[in-house]
């Protein structure tokens, strides 16, 4: 019994963190695909990689089309990459100026809120949010 | 295999429920943590996903460190605190680690004593507390576990209402762990210590938890 629980102790947390660590990349490659899109301003592209919730939301308050709500929302221009975390089925990725949430759909990872800024101890406040 | 069953048939029947359970609550909790995301507007998860979860390993691993915390306390503690009319207890006069000759230990072993408890030394000093420390090692594992996935299970909650992560460190102050902790602990202090009661004045006849039912309530570590 004893030497099951040590492995299954030792093992927890390496699959916690090591499954974390493997998604940290596609959790980037997302963003910057998002970033890359808004940049060349393909905002049927940037919308794609919105959470249906988030993009539910933007086009309930614009009462438009994303692709037609999204360029009015300004989204800050981020500066270097901070850190990312990811933490199951959510991950952050902070920019200097610019912070983002991400929750994965199926294999994949979409926004679910982008343009925050923190108000600590409050959460973000961000321009785009889903739920 | 038939007599194999009703010999090991207490130990057996705890594994069945104890897999039963584990199995239901996998289902209820997968159920629950989907009703939630889908609330919050987020995907939901297969079941496998969930097993291997933060959210459901901490779940787990919360009730089994308070578990063997209870019978670390209590197999160390009956060492040296007494309760008189109950089961329970040793005799009044008893507490303490008791002689080499009443533990049947060194010289005082038996022919039926195991190998360990008659060979001295260290090995038989480790070996006469190894119920205790092997308690209390599952109880330290299964306590770090809860630790590291309460952590990656509060910061994947943290992520969703739009607020920072915290480190593994803060997590360890955080009400969150021991509101956790100590929401099954009291539970499992309370239940002992009624039970150590309780059998002062009720019986269960035919259980040896219990006293036998003509007996004493003064009669102190008598079991049926």
């Amino acid at each position: 019994m004893r030497w099951w629980f040590t492995t299954l102790a030792l093992l927890l947390p390496m699959i916690l963190t090591g499954c974390a660590s493997g998604q940290e990349d596609a959790v980037r490659d997302r963003v910057a695909s998002f970033h890359d899109a808004i940049k060349g301003q393909d905002w049927a592209g940037a919308c794609a990689l919105l959470a249906p919730e988030t993009r539910t939301e933007l086009e309930a308050a614009a009462k438009k089309p994303c692709s037609e709500a999204l360029p009015e929302e300004q989204l800050p221009e981020p500066g270097a990459l901070d850190r990312v975390d990811v933490f199951g089925t959510m991950a952050e990725v902070r920019f200097q100026g610019e912070t983002l949430f991400l929750t994965r759909f199926a294999d994949d990872w979409l926004l679910h809120a982008a343009g925050c800024t923190p108000q600590p101890p409050k959460p973000y406040d961000c321009a785009l949010h889903g739920g | 295999m038939r007599r194999f069953l009703k010999e090991n048939s207490l130990s057996l029947a705890f594994g069945v429920l104890f897999l039963g359970s584990l199995a239901g609550q996998a289902i209820a909790g997968w159920h629950q943590l989907n009703d939630e995301l889908f609330a919050d507007g987020l995907d939901r998860i297969t079941l496998g996903g969930y097993l291997t979860s933060a959210s459901f390993a901490v779940d787990v691993t919360e009730n089994w460190q308070s578990e063997y915390l209870q019978f670390l306390l209590y197999v160390m503690l009956t060492v040296w605190l007494v309760q008189r009319g109950s089961p329970e207890s040793k005799p009044l006069g008893d507490a303490g680690q008791e002689s080499d000759e009443k533990q049947r230990v060194g010289a005082y072993a038996r022919d039926d004593s195991p190998k360990l408890a008659r060979v001295g030394g260290l090995r038989t000093a480790l070996y006469s507390r190894s119920l205790g420390i092997t308690m209390g090692v599952i109880f330290l594992l299964s306590w770090m576990v809860q630790s590291v996935a309460g952590w990656a299970s509060y910061n994947e909650v943290r992520l969703q209402q739009l607020r920072d992560p915290i480190t593994w460190g803060s997590y360890l102050l955080h009400s969150d762990f021991w509101a956790r902790t100590l929401q099954n602990w009291q539970s499992e202090f309370l239940a002992v210590g009624s039970m150590a009661v309780l059998a002062i004045y009720l019986r269960q006849r035919g259980s040896p938890e219990s006293k036998p039912v003509g007996s004493s309530h003064e009669a102190t570590g008598v079991e049926g």
